[in-house]
């Protein structure tokens, strides 16, 4: 399958995380658990550089500058989901129990958890509220972050040059500015301009996009070569990416790289209807302007 | 079980015994009327400037170096040890002299500290490697020189009494003197060697308590974690192996710079536990195993061994830019541990060595 539009790539993943509520069981209110806050999206443009690796005429490229578009509203949790929310998916046997968790910490982030985790609870949140709650793709992690978005720094020199490319995105690594590990209450790292709260600070979030290989055409448009699924995109101080069974990626990562310090998550859901999903959502992206 | 009281009253046994032993005959009076020489060092993994081959007779190279008992960071995680160290670092600094010199040191205990501690010099002969002769309370210092007589780098370590000893050494307390040839470095064969940079890489292991539900434990004092710590030393098995005192002490931003072009002298130093660095994508050049150079170094090694208690000076030109991980190549201690540096390379790619002849891209 190839897909010469992220947005359609990102649409099909949507509609996928909605069958899976669809065909949940029966929805059950949550008992007396409060529900998370919620920050709602309105459609609009924003400049994004898609993730994975990207090659032009053989060559390593940039990720090309997208205006890319969220075709409709979308709520996303104000904070990650925290340590007390995770443990009652913990308590209903839908989570795996982690040692990271305090299910008193009602005020502090889950973290230690790998996608599998966050996917997890996503499908359980989803079945409990009987609404199509699901992680992130990096592109709607991307607009609900706005200003607060990093990604990845988009190597300053000879993009021919694979060492100089090389140096350059470790220098970019090595030069963040890292937050202590201990999760920090809701609030410390502030709210952006679409109050969503602490975003970017000691806490890396997993998103649903997978890792990608594209190739742009002489029409500019980014080919699907290979997708690793296996590996997903986390969104933080800066993007990175790490198997998905992985909680620790200090640990898990790799010998030269800016690891994340902590992962957890925060969910989002989609406010038009599934067949509205299909035609028109999230990163509806045109060709470089 | 030892409490900080006790350890004082074995700091007064010590001193004693070391007064005794200062009744050794000086027999070394040749060094008084040799030209005197004082250094200033500077922190690992940097060296103080020094000649490689020299045309100087024999000299008294003077060394000060103060003994600081702090808290120290050891990971990312904000792990503290009450750590013991040579001027302020682990591991202590590089010294270094030339065959034949007289090494001489002022070791200073601060009054601020709470334990006596010395010096063993593996370059050294006689007293102990000097230990004998250097135990200090805190608020003494003492001055101990030496005839540097065998060319090579060799560890230095404190070395007080008993379960003292390794506590000590686990807790920061080593360091490496580096006694080069007069004439330099060789091959072996009479060509001569020369680096343009030299790192001082010096390998520690560190064992944290733990409480019951798995946290590292913190402790008010040093003397406070004896018990423990020794415990779990006994166990063989550290929390922690990492370069030059900390988790990330020379990665990411704290890389070590070079050049394409450029020959690296690494000094590793490993005071307890037997080591085999790795340069990812480089080798060792030439490489004094064992770290002695009489010995002519072994060439084109692609892991090298560093037996517990000892250092190895590794050769190597770089030949390609790039990021190189300087690494214990046991990878469940360079990963998971800590043991592991970064070499940052600038210079310009050789297709001739490498080249990625076909990109990724879906198979068929």
């Amino acid at each position: 399958m190839r897909f010469s539009h992220l947005g359609v790539v990102t649409t099909v993943i949507a509609a996928t995380a909605s069958l899976a509520a669809a065909l949940a069981p029966h929805p059950v209110a949550l008992a007396s658990a409060p529900r998370a806050a919620v920050a709602t999206l309105q459609p609009g443009w924003f400049a994004y550089r898609p993730l994975g690796d990207f090659e032009s005429d053989g060559r390593t490229i940039d990720a090309p500058a997208r205006a890319a578009r969220l075709g409709a509203p979308l709520d996303v949790m104000v904070e990650p989901v925290s340590q007390a929310e995770y443990a009652r998916c913990v308590a209903a046997a839908a989570c795996p129990k982690l040692k990271s968790v305090d299910p008193a910490a009602a005020n502090l982030p889950v973290v230690g958890v790998s996608w599998l985790d966050a996917t997890a609870y996503a499908e359980w949140y989803a079945r409990q509220t009987g609404e199509d709650w699901r992680l992130p793709t990096d592109d709607e992690w991307a607009y609900a972050a706005a200003e607060r978005f990093r990604g990845e720094p988009p190597p300053a020199a000879d993009g021919d040059d694979f060492a100089r490319r090389w140096l350059a995105k470790f220098d970019a690594d090595s030069a963040l500015a890292r937050q202590p590990k201990a999760p920090q209450p809701f609030g410390h790292f502030g709210r952006n301009t679409l109050g969503v709260a602490d975003l970017s600070g000691n806490v890396w979030e997993w998103t649903n996009s997978c890792y990608e290989r594209r190739a742009v055409d002489a029409n500019g448009e980014a080919q699907l070569l290979t997708r690793n699924c296996r590996v997903r995109a986390l969104e933080g101080e800066h993007r990175t990416f790490m198997s998905d069974f992985i909680r620790d990626g200090v640990t898990g990562g790799c010998s030269v790289g800016a690891p994340p310090t902590n992962l957890g998550f925060r969910l989002v859901r989609s406010r038009a209807s599934a067949v509205a999903r299909m035609m028109s959502s999230v990163g509806e992206l045109l060709q470089a302007l | 079980m030892f409490n900080r009281r006790d350890l004082f009253l074995a700091a007064g046994a010590a001193a004693g015994a070391a007064a005794v032993l200062k009744a050794v005959p000086a027999m070394a009076e040749e060094a008084v009327n040799l030209p005197r020489r004082e250094v200033e060092l500077v922190a690992p993994p940097l060296v103080h400037p020094h000649e490689q081959a020299t045309r100087r007779g024999p000299e008294v190279v003077a060394f000060k170096m103060t003994i600081i008992e702090k808290e120290q960071v050891i990971d990312d995680d904000g792990v503290k040890i009450h750590a013991f160290t040579y001027n302020g670092s682990i591991p202590g600094p590089l010294m270094v002299v030339h065959e034949g010199d007289y090494l001489e040191l002022t070791l200073v205990n601060l009054a601020t500290n709470q334990f006596d501690h010395n010096i063993d010099f593996h370059a050294s002969t006689g007293a102990l490697g000097g230990g004998a002769l250097t135990h200090i309370n805190p608020g003494e210092e003492v001055t101990l020189r030496f005839k540097a007589t065998r060319a090579g780098v060799f560890i230095y370590h404190c070395a007080p009494e008993g379960p003292m000893i390794p506590w000590h050494v686990a807790l920061g307390m080593n360091g490496a003197v580096l006694v080069l040839p007069r004439d330099g470095l060789t091959d072996g064969a009479g060509k001569p060697l020369k680096y343009d940079r030299i790192y001082y890489v010096g390998e520690q292991d560190f064992y944290v308590p733990r409480d019951a539900g798995g946290a590292y434990k913190t402790y008010a004092s040093a003397a406070d974690s004896f018990v423990d710590m020794t415990a779990l030393m006994r166990g063989l098995i550290p929390t922690h192996v990492v370069f030059n005192g900390a988790v990330g002490a020379l990665t990411d931003k704290n890389a070590l710079p070079a050049k394409v072009g450029e020959t690296v002298l690494i000094i590793h130093s490993s005071a307890m536990r037997d080591t085999r660095p790795h340069l990812i994508g480089g080798h060792g050049d030439y490489v004094w195993l064992m770290g002695k150079f009489a010995n002519p170094p072994m060439r084109d090694l692609e892991t090298w061994i560093v037996p517990g208690g000892s250092a190895v000076a590794a050769l190597y030109t770089f030949r390609q830019p790039g990021v190189y991980a300087y690494l214990n190549h046991n990878l469940i201690e360079a990963v998971f541990l800590g043991a592991t540096a970064h070499f940052r390379v600038d210079g310009q790619w050789n297709d001739d060595l490498m080249t990625q002849v076909r990109r990724p891209a879906p198979i068929g």
